[in-house]
């Protein structure tokens, strides 16, 4: 799904349409592009009277002329660039969205075919391997491998099944193996990738509070600055200080701060485009401003911060019990458990005992976050449990001796416990193995150095998420949580001023997504998870809010960066034009004219021209973002004001004085 | 009273300069008023 950044024909889009968005109704919505426009029309029709009249400023006038639309234009392009980059993602994105034939799946069990456009939420399709998914659902039957290529970039297939995490497909990905039962969760045209492409194509970009508030501090400058230049020969007849309005228009284009003005909807659409290229797409650029914002990440310890597929280690006896009966027990109890834990539970008893045969089964007991406990009630009248200690300490009918230590033992390893039993009669302990992902410490220490705090949230015991805590070297944990708990954590650290990040899949995960600042949702997680968040994972990769963060902060930066420099220059402006302007009719204010410009028209003309040609070289930066490292505030801080600060500060100075010689060897300048 | 009028209208018609300096500064408070604007209603632009 990624382009290169200036492919050919993102560039010829965005020269045709940087052209379209030259009309005044469109720069309109940026006020110092429009009082710039305005300026030039107003400066060609001066030109253009200059040549008629054979005036002798006609050349100047002309050249300040070109040099203001080219101003407008540099910035248009700009925007046209970003959009286009977008468009070109939405568009390959549309390539995917393709009309194929379904088999649907009758109530009565018939299958007919149907064309994917027909089906709605609710019916049952069946998908065999080579088949593409004709809409978005959730599998309700069997496992394969899908290639989600055509959405992610990512060649590597993923598997989905029903149970578990993984049961979200996406319609336009493909099927590679086996058959897929799946129920259709979105009616024709609603489909995920009808909103991604909507997203990704930006028809519906709102200005985000930092732009707006940033908006509004450019059109005061320039309403302060306009003030003064439409009074400027009025009050300055007085001193007998007189312009041509030509070049009161020329200092109106320099003093304001046009290269922010300019960049700053390209600025804005390049970083939300940023996410989108790390196959995460953004409902809006404000969540991308809130990523920069964070304080606190709230990760999850399975799947985040551990390997996530945990799986069964031993089978440990209790009391009397031998291993023979705990890996029995453990095998009843997981027998008809879908997930990757209850999967690999069922393998490695049938590793142990070969002979293992499939019991009937009365009744299903599936697991769930707040019981804790699953399990099933077989058709001879056991009922075989499996769960966590803390619940199952109270359901079972008796405490062995060493149970606590077998507990304890395995959670002091990072490790799960899971707890057997029998008519309620404890037999054993299944040891399921997590590990720390590689790297992960090193991530977290990053967010630390950044001034973020982590903490992991678990449904384990406390001694597992401590010893994984401690592994990790997350800053805080909540152990034995339910998914409710994510909610009041949220909103605790929210209330102590904080802006808040956190990721999540499931259903319960929904409402803590809704209420963080920054809710990233996995795209193999449920709709509901995926309609509360503001942000969607493609890869369904918890690990990637962390870079989600720093793609906000780069964001942030960059604005920041190229405001400080675009001031810093006006700022560095003053003193390099107006004493050149002042020198003649004010001569002690020639002691400012250290760089010694040629003449007023020269100094007006040079300034513009830097004025103008610092958006274009600037280009690139507002596109790319400004280059982030993992640091604490005050030493970015330090190094992006020595940077475009002072960078800003010297820029003119050198870059004016160059130009001016250069116009006056090239004689183009009266 | 006539008089006077007249000869400000003769000044204004025989100095181009006046007259583009007069839109200029026409000009100029028509976008001070949409600067105004945006101050105070920046969501809509």
């Amino acid at each position: 799904m990624s382009n290169g950044v200036y492919s050919r024909k993102i560039l010829v889009d965005a020269f045709a349409d940087s052209i379209k968005k030259l009309s005044p109704r469109h720069v309109i919505g940026n006020p110092v592009m429009f009082v710039v426009e305005v300026s030039f029309f107003f400066a060609l029709i001066l030109a253009i009277g200059a040549w008629i009249f054979g005036s002798s400023v006609a050349l100047f006038n002309t050249e300040i002329s070109i040099l203001l639309l080219l101003t407008v234009w540099f910035s248009t392009f700009a925007e046209a660039l970003s959009e286009g980059r977008g468009r070109a993602q939405a568009e390959s994105l549309r390539k995917t969205r393709k009309e194929v034939r379904a088999q649907k799946i009758a109530d009565d069990g018939t299958i007919t075919e149907v064309d994917s456009s027909e089906l709605v939420k609710g019916d049952r399709v069946i998908v065999r391997a080579g088949d593409t998914i004709p809409n978005d659902g959730d599998v309700i039957k069997g496992s394969g491998s899908v290639d989600e290529s055509a959405i992610t970039g990512e060649s590597a297939p993923v598997i989905r099944e029903s149970g578990g995490d993984f049961t979200s497909v996406t319609g336009g990905t493909t099927l590679l193996s086996d058959e897929l039962l799946i129920e259709i969760t979105a009616n024709p045209g609603e489909s995920f990738l009808d909103k991604m492409i909507a997203l990704v194509e930006g028809a519906t970009r709102q200005k985000t509070p930092n732009e707006l508030a940033l908006t509004t501090v450019l059109a005061g400058f320039t309403w302060i600055l306009t003030v003064i230049i439409i009074t400027f020969n009025t009050l300055g007849s007085f001193l007998g200080v007189t312009s041509d309005i030509t070049v009161l228009y020329g200092l109106l284009a320099c003093l304001a701060p046009t290269t922010i003005g300019g960049l700053l909807p390209a600025i804005g659409i390049a970083g939300m485009d940023r996410v989108t290229q790390f196959n995460v797409i953004a409902t809006s650029g404000r969540a991308v401003e809130a990523a920069g914002d964070v304080n606190t990440i709230i990760l999850d310890k399975t799947g985040t911060i551990t390997i996530g597929n945990r799986l069964a280690e031993e089978f440990i006896p209790l009391g009397d019990k031998t291993e023979a009966d705990v890996t029995r027990a453990s095998y009843l109890s997981s027998v008809c458990d879908e997930t990757p834990e209850g999967r690999s539970i069922v393998a490695l008893a049938q590793k142990l005992i070969p002979d293992l045969t499939r019991p009937d089964v009365k009744n299903v007991i599936e697991f769930s976050a707040s019981t804790k406990m699953s399990g099933v009630d077989l058709a001879d009248g056991r009922e075989v449990r499996k769960g966590a200690f803390d619940v199952m300490s109270d359901y079972v009918r008796y405490v062995p001796q060493g149970f606590r230590e077998v507990i304890d033992g395995i959670a002091q390893r990072g490790a799960t416990p899971l707890v057997v039993s029998v008519d309620r009669e404890p037999i054993g302990v299944i040891h399921l193995k997590d590990t720390v992902k590689p790297g992960m410490r090193e991530r977290l220490q990053e967010l630390r150095e950044m001034g973020i705090k982590t903490i992991m949230v678990t449904g384990d015991n406390r001694l597992t998420a401590a010893t994984i805590a401690a592994e990790a070297g997350v800053d805080d944990y909540v152990a034995e949580s339910k998914p409710e708990d994510k909610i009041k954590i949220v909103e605790a650290e929210q209330k102590q001023g904080k802006i808040v990040a956190m990721t999540g899949d499931g259903t319960n995960d929904a409402p803590a997504l809704a209420q963080a600042d920054v809710g990233l949702a996995m795209n193999s997680g449920t709709q509901a998870a995926k309609e509360a968040a503001n942000m969607i994972d493609l890869d369904s990769d918890p690990t990637k809010l962390i870079a989600v963060v720093g793609i906000g902060k780069q964001l942030l930066m960059t604005r920041g960066s190229i405001t400080t420099f675009s001031v810093v220059t006006d700022f560095a402006k003053y003193f390099t034009i107006l004493p050149a302007i002042f020198a003649a009719t004010l001569p002690a204010i020639s002691k400012l004219d250290f760089i010694n410009l040629q003449s007023p028209h020269s100094a007006i003309l040079s300034a513009v021209i830097f004025n103008t040609f610092v958006i274009l070289a600037l280009i690139p930066l507002a596109m790319r973002g400004v280059k982030y490292k993992p640091k604490d505030a005050t030493s970015t801080l330090v190094r992006n004001v020595a940077v475009y600060g002072i960078g800003g500060l010297l820029t003119p100075f050198i870059a004016i004085k160059a130009i001016d010689l250069l116009v006056n060897y090239l004689h183009i300048v009266v | 009273m006539y008089m006077l009028v007249s000869q400000i209208f003769t000044d204004i018609i025989a100095s181009s300069d006046t007259l583009i300096y007069i839109a200029f500064v026409i000009l100029g408070i028509i976008l001070v008023g949409y600067l105004t604007y945006v101050l105070f209603r920046p969501e809509r632009f």
